[in-house]
């Protein structure tokens, strides 16, 4: 191999090796895995399954995060369509559907997952400053995919 | 005994040529669907006759990144395999002739589904979306085609070895084979989830789906598809390129190496494209990335050996200083400067690669409109403006014309008109994505959502890039019927370049087919089987079929 | 035939310099910055991830 072919690819290499590191380390060691929920449901039962019994926002206790925002989604919807979150609460997101595969996407955040029939998608967020965020569909569902939306409001402290 | 000529037989030119002509047909339907997709993204157009986006964008991936790119690949390899291990049998051009009728017929098929509205399901066709079952049956015989048609490319290159004892297959010979191996091993995966599971489902033999695995089985197949567009374009780059330019190959070994890196590291990495979704452990998924980054590998090698193959030549003609090696290049011939275009989208379209393979930065960018600018700048610029460069000289040479002074300078414009178009699209699409404009979407403010008011103007640059593009597709085709049918009659050239004469005879090991396939299954299996019997063992209940279109 | 096979070893050699001494540096200069392109665009998105919510 020529000698400059040699110090490219250590070099190439050596930034390729760079990068796992840091996604590795902030994934295994900070917490910062891509949504990867094990957890299942039955498709044909969400209405009936907790927490997707009463989706929305909810204030929780003795846990990691401050919120929990259960959302359903359908062609062509979530459920709820709209919610208002304190500046600065730390939300765990947890999305199911209850027909085909959805995207879950809070444009202008890292909240971005895909939702299967059968699997619960999860998310934890913390919202610092007050404004407004699109939520939409970015996996096609049909004929209705571009309207599929809800909003999120984060408010200041009254 | 086979020996290579430099004219391809005029039979197997028939059977080529047959593959481009439907190549050529999918570019005009599927550009004329992409212009329409921009418009109606601008916000200013509607479609008529209640056409719906989506039928429209399934036709679009559909014939071009299923149809377009498999008809080219294949009609490419065999000149590649008649041009250098010499003319085909009349067993094996039958076989291709087989291969391309058995495509033929499966593609008319799915088409036929799309355009009734039955398989507005996206070229991923991702479950539990339900198409027609006629829909996954043609793209069945796709892939049945081309299974017969890479036997013969693979039966042509045991024939020339049997006759060659001791030698090393042709340099692009050998590729071809390495492509067509890495097709067959990589179709498996979208092989079994259509006839074990989409196509009982969608015929009513049974009532669910195993949504997870079916979506596992189809990106274990869709990563590798990439890379079996990718490859004939370093086909071209590494073998015909440096004869292009006068110059000569800078390493046959390296070639051949990076070619197996391909082949062992393109399938075992699929989970990159399902980095967001639940039910796969994210373990599997960071090993599953790792081998991601390990495919960059041969690119990176690819990367240095076209600079100095360049450098090489120009050093040879007299050049000085660090890039003095530029000016010698032959800039004024298509047959260059069209592929080179396509390599210099490389450098962005692969640095936006590593980025959505990086575990969990993919949420930064999943599923938005940057992930549909990376793959035009990939496949819709590297690869197709590589196959147009080839086919610039192809298509003449199997016609028995030539590449006129005239084309020549059209394709010129041809090429740089895309690369106008595509600055534009891509470069809008990017940054929209970046704020969070999905893909796959049809015109919306999404009730007037501020966020989502600020994502119009970079459609409205898509739609000013697009319609550049498809004005340089109208220019290629222009090119293409002018080569098949009414440019004069001559003798165009084949390039093939030779390795220097001192380099050393690349070794044996590259050709050890048992040793490269088993360590690709071994990598397969190693990626795969613990988190695949996961899927089935804690599946949920499946999934029912939905026609929501 | 003596010149023609002198004139060989020295189009053998030109190649065989070419290819193993310092001839490329303009290559390795093209891929280097390459390299300083990938990390920085790399660097741009992990920064863009870490300040979202």
């Amino acid at each position: 191999m020529h000698k400059y072919e040699k110090i490219w690819l250590v070099f190439g290499i050596g930034a390729l090796i760079f990068f796992l590191s840091v996604i590795g380390v902030s994934a295994f060691y900070l917490g910062n895995q891509p949504p990867s929920c094990l957890a299942t449901i039955d498709p044909d039962k969400v209405d009936q399954t907790a927490p997707f019994n009463e989706p929305g926002l909810k204030k929780v206790e003795g846990k990691d995060w401050d919120y929990e925002l259960v959302y359903v989604a359908q062609a062509f919807s979530y459920t709820p369509n709209e919610v208002e979150i304190p500046k600065g609460a730390k939300v765990k997101f947890i999305v199911t559907t209850k027909d085909v595969i959805h995207g879950f996407e809070v444009a202008g955040t890292n909240v971005n997952m895909m939702v299967e029939p059968g699997y619960i998608s999860e998310k934890v967020a913390t919202f610092d400053k007050p404004g407004e965020y699109l939520v939409l569909c970015n996996e096609y569902c049909g004929a209705g995919h571009h309207m599929m939306y809800s909003k999120i409001k984060v408010v200041e402290n009254q | 005994m086979s020996k290579a000529l430099t004219k391809i037989d005029r039979k197997d030119a028939k059977m080529v040529m047959a593959h481009l002509y439907v190549a050529f047909v999918s570019l005009a339907i599927g550009g004329l669907c992409g212009l329409l997709q921009v418009l109606v993204r601008s916000g200013k157009v509607q479609l008529p006759a209640g056409i719906s986006y989506y039928q429209i964008l399934t036709v679009h991936g559909v014939i071009l990144a299923l149809v377009l790119t498999t008809f080219f690949i294949i009609g490419f390899q065999f000149a590649a395999i008649s041009r250098t291990a010499g003319t085909l049998s009349n067993g094996i051009r039958k076989t291709g002739w087989a291969g391309f009728w058995t495509m033929l017929i499966g593609t008319v098929l799915a088409a036929t589904m799309i355009l009734l509205n039955e398989a507005s399901v996206l070229y991923t066709f991702y479950a539990p979306l339900q198409a027609h079952f006629l829909f996954y049956l043609g793209l069945t015989l796709v892939v049945v085609g081309s299974w017969i048609s890479c036997a013969g490319m693979v039966a042509a290159y045991v024939k020339w070895r049997k006759a060659n004892p001791g030698k090393p297959g042709p340099l692009l010979t050998f590729m071809s084979v390495v492509n067509a191996v890495l097709w067959f091993i990589a179709t498996l995966g979208v092989a079994a989830t259509v006839l074990f599971q989409l196509l009982p489902w969608s015929m009513g033999l049974v009532d669910r789906v195993n949504v997870a695995v079916s979506r596992t089985l189809f990106w274990y197949f869709g990563h590798p598809l990439v890379y079996f567009w990718l490859l004939p374009a370093y086909m071209c780059w590494y073998v015909i390129i440096p004869k292009v330019i006068g110059g000569k190959m800078f390493s046959d070994t390296m070639a051949r190496l990076a070619f197996i890196l391909f082949l062992i590291f393109s399938i075992p990495v699929g989970f990159h494209h399902q980095l967001v979704e639940p039910g796969i452990d994210p373990a599997w998924k960071f090993i599953q990335v790792i081998l991601t980054f390990m495919v960059a590998i041969p690119s990176l090698m690819t990367a240095f050996a076209m600079f100095a193959t360049f450098e090489l030549y120009g050093r040879s003609q007299g050049a000085k200083g660090l890039f003095g090696w530029v000016k010698k290049l032959p800039w004024n011939d298509a047959r260059f400067t069209v592929p080179f275009i396509g390599m210099l989208a490389f450098i962005p379209g692969g640095i936006g690669g590593l980025i959505n393979a990086s575990h969990q930065l993919n949420a930064v960018v999943h599923n938005t409109i940057w992930v549909t600018g990376h793959f035009h700048l990939t496949i819709a610029t590297t690869v197709i403006l590589t196959y147009f460069g080839v086919a610039y000289w192809l298509v003449p040479h199997l016609t028995g014309r030539v590449l006129t002074k005239k084309m020549n300078r059209l394709a010129i414009i041809q090429g740089v008109t895309w690369a106008v178009g595509m600055t534009f699209m891509s470069g809008a699409m990017h940054a929209e994505g970046l704020l969070g404009g999905p893909r796959r979407s049809a015109f919306s403010t999404y009730g007037d959502a501020p966020q989502a008011l600020e994502w119009i103007p970079y459609q409205i640059a898509q739609a000013v890039g697009g319609a550049i593009l498809f004005l340089s597709i109208i220019l290629c085709l222009i090119i293409f019927i002018n080569l098949a049918f009414f440019a004069p009659k001559g003798e165009e050239e084949f390039p093939v370049s030779e390795a220097s004469e001192h380099a050393a005879q690349p070794s044996p090991v590259f050709e050890n087919w048992k040793l490269w396939v088993g360590i690709t299954a071994a990598l397969i299996l190693f990626a795969y089987t613990i988190p695949f019997i996961d899927m089935i063992q804690n599946a949920p209940p499946g999934a029912k079929g939905f026609k929501l279109w | 035939m003596a010149k023609a096979a002198l004139q060989n070893d020295t189009e053998k050699k030109k190649w065989k310099d070419a290819e193993e001494s310092g001839n490329l540096k303009g290559t390795l200069v093209a891929v280097m910055t390459m390299g300083v392109l990938i990390i920085a665009a790399w660097l741009g998105v992990f920064q863009l991830f870490l300040n979202r919510p």
